[in-house]
């Protein structure tokens, strides 16, 4: 919201259009007339009438629950501040188990369990190592898939519509008519397939549109550098507000009591308080004194250096202070590309092998270094003399 | 193992791969890997789960994607219809040369290459789920290790499972000829993370 002032939506309704959004899914990839041989067979669940009403609630309740476990500002804030060496994902868990009897009372009643799998994935539960059916491991897919999941679909177009920036927009509606339950391409070679989700043809460019919508809605958005700096600047605010500079996980009321509203209360006292350690951050955030750019990646420094901004950091807080300095660089965690396509003549392709798009398409990734605003000019003219000689060294 | 030790280790197998006619896509690798870190204690420190082929890490998987954003690695389609295989990428020579004490590892990263990673998935499947749960339950006998792969694996019937168990004693035999793992990668800079 400092960056983009329209971006007032919260987790709430982005939860409520997932829940949506992943029970459409659902809806169209179980639809008999989309369904082979081979996936009845080997996925019974779908083909059992009371089971499918039962995993279509739990998808549901999955997309609605599954960010819960998040703090306020969620990722400015997450890696340094919760206790106990938990991330969101596993706070999320303990919350969704802590539903069961609210989950019991609905019609039909659902386990906490299957809702935390569901909404987590595997790999991402703490305290349930079962291992995933084949069932489970798709119905986690409609809620996190890197392609298709209802939570990238539902924030794409959500953060575009309230940022007002265009290039998150894609054919919603076309795209998850399109989606199919498709054989992965490494199945091919043996007795047994893996599914996972996929694509008929006519979906092709549709998809190709959601991927270029992320990869712009990352570089202009999400990895905005001002943004970024902000994210900084906020998680060392919440370090220094925060008793211990964590937030307690136990007991759950308490960490539920942690809001947005009461995080902005906090700049608010904070600034106002000079004698207070998070004076200075809040300043910076409600006052715009963010610290300003003064390196970014590029192809040019890349070529020649593994870590060019690393190198660059570390030379400005020798010169200049490692209080004066900061470091943002964001490593992609997802891959968008592999996915099945079933073609119009019913053979299986990769979607790389079928698509320019996919076969070239950038990831998104920065590596920002920044300086307090009062010697950015003095850093800059600094760093250009000295570039090519701490590139070098 | 710090990130880049980690990396200069993944690039390494993907060339012995390559080298080996190994298709090293995704799925490849996550089984070869699986065998350099379990079997051979090559300490990538990837929390391994079972997955859609098998023993699976998402770390490795993310690894993997930051190492194709920064042209460490690079996919190539090879065959259509097939999953794209991975290779080095334009900018792996940095990596080279920023941690050249990879090498000493390079006998447990040709054994995995060579012996794992040209098997098709539906093998290494078995293979790696053979191991996995001979870590899981090390103490049981062949007879219960078999039935816990069948129970874990249905489409994988108890022969199959079986052949692949003792296969994996025979791998783990020649794994003992090699040399132990130095205790640190030497790096060229100390600044690398």
């Amino acid at each position: 919201m400092w960056v983009y002032p329209g971006a007032t939506h919260r987790r709430f309704e982005h939860s409520l259009g997932v829940m949506e959004l992943a029970g459409r899914v659902y809806d169209v990839i179980t639809q008999d007339e989309k369904l082979t041989d081979s996936v009845r067979e080997q996925l019974p669940e779908i083909s059992d009438f009371q089971a499918r009403l039962y995993w279509r609630q739990v998808v549901r309740l999955a997309g609605l629950c599954h960010d819960v476990g998040h703090l306020p500002f969620s990722h400015a804030a997450e890696k340094e501040l919760l206790s106990g060496g938990l991330d969101h994902e596993g706070v999320g868990e303990r919350i969704i188990l802590s539903m069961e009897p609210e989950f019991q009372r609905l019609n039909p009643p659902v386990r906490a369990r299957d809702v935390a799998r569901i909404a987590l994935g595997p790999g991402k539960l703490k305290t349930d190592s079962g291992e995933f059916t084949p069932w489970e491991m798709l119905l986690a897919e409609i809620i996190t898939s890197d392609a298709f999941g209802a939570d990238r679909m539902d924030y794409l177009l959500r953060d575009s519509h309230h940022t007002g920036v265009a290039y998150g927009r894609f054919d919603l509606l076309r795209l998850v008519d399109t989606l199919r339950i498709l054989q992965t391409p490494e199945s091919r070679s043996g007795p047994l397939s893996a599914f996972t989700l996929g694509i008929e043809e006519g979906g092709l460019q549709v998809a190709e549109g959601l991927a270029l919508a992320r990869y712009y809605m990352y570089s202009q958005v999400y990895l905005h550098p001002v943004r970024r700096i902000y994210d900084l600047h906020l998680q060392e605010f919440l370090v220094a507000w925060l008793p211990g500079g964590k937030v307690p996980v136990d007991p759950l009321e308490d960490y539920l009591k942690h809001t947005d509203s009461g995080v902005i209360e906090g700049l608010r006292d904070v600034s106002a308080n000079p004698n207070h350690p998070g004076y200075d951050s809040s300043n910076r955030i409600l006052n715009r004194k963010h610290f300003r750019l003064v390196y970014s990646r590029n192809p040019e420094d890349m070529k020649r250096d593994l870590e060019p901004a690393k190198r660059i950091c570390s030379a400005l807080c020798h010169k200049y202070g490692a209080h004066r300095v900061r470091r943002s660089r964001y490593r992609p965690k997802d891959d968008p590309t592999n996915f099945p396509v079933l073609l119009r003549d019913g053979t299986l392709e990769t979607a790389m092998s079928v698509s320019d798009v996919f076969s070239q398409l950038p990831f998104a990734t920065v590596d920002f270094v920044y300086v307090a605003r009062e010697i950015i000019e003095e850093a800059k003219n600094w760093l250009k003399l000295n570039k090519k000689a701490i590139l070098s060294a | 193992m710090e990130r880049f030790e980690r990396y200069a280790v993944l690039l390494r197998l993907v060339r012995r791969m390559n080298e080996a006619h190994s298709w090293t896509g995704e799925t490849h690798i996550q089984k070869s890997a699986f065998f350099l870190q379990e079997a051979l204690g090559v300490d990538l420190g990837y929390r391994f789960i079972l997955y859609k082929h098998g023993p699976f890490s998402f770390e490795l998987r993310n690894d993997l994607i930051d190492m194709r954003a920064d042209d460490l690695l690079t996919l190539q389609v090879k065959q259509p219809g097939y999953g794209p295989s991975y290779m080095p990428g334009e900018r792996a020579e940095l990596l080279d040369a920023a941690v050249p004490g990879v090498a000493g590892l390079d006998g447990h990263i040709r054994f995995v290459a060579e012996r794992i990673g040209p098997r098709p998935v539906a093998e290494l499947e078995v293979l790696a789920t053979a191991l996995y749960v001979r870590k899981v339950v090390p103490e049981t006998s062949l007879d219960a290790l078999t039935e816990r792969i069948h129970q874990l694996k249905p489409h994988i019937q108890p022969g199959r499972a079986r052949a692949a168990l003792v296969e994996l004693e025979s791998l783990l035999r020649a794994t003992a000829t090699l040399e132990a793992p130095a205790g640190e990668i030497e790096r060229r800079t100390h600044e690398l993370e």
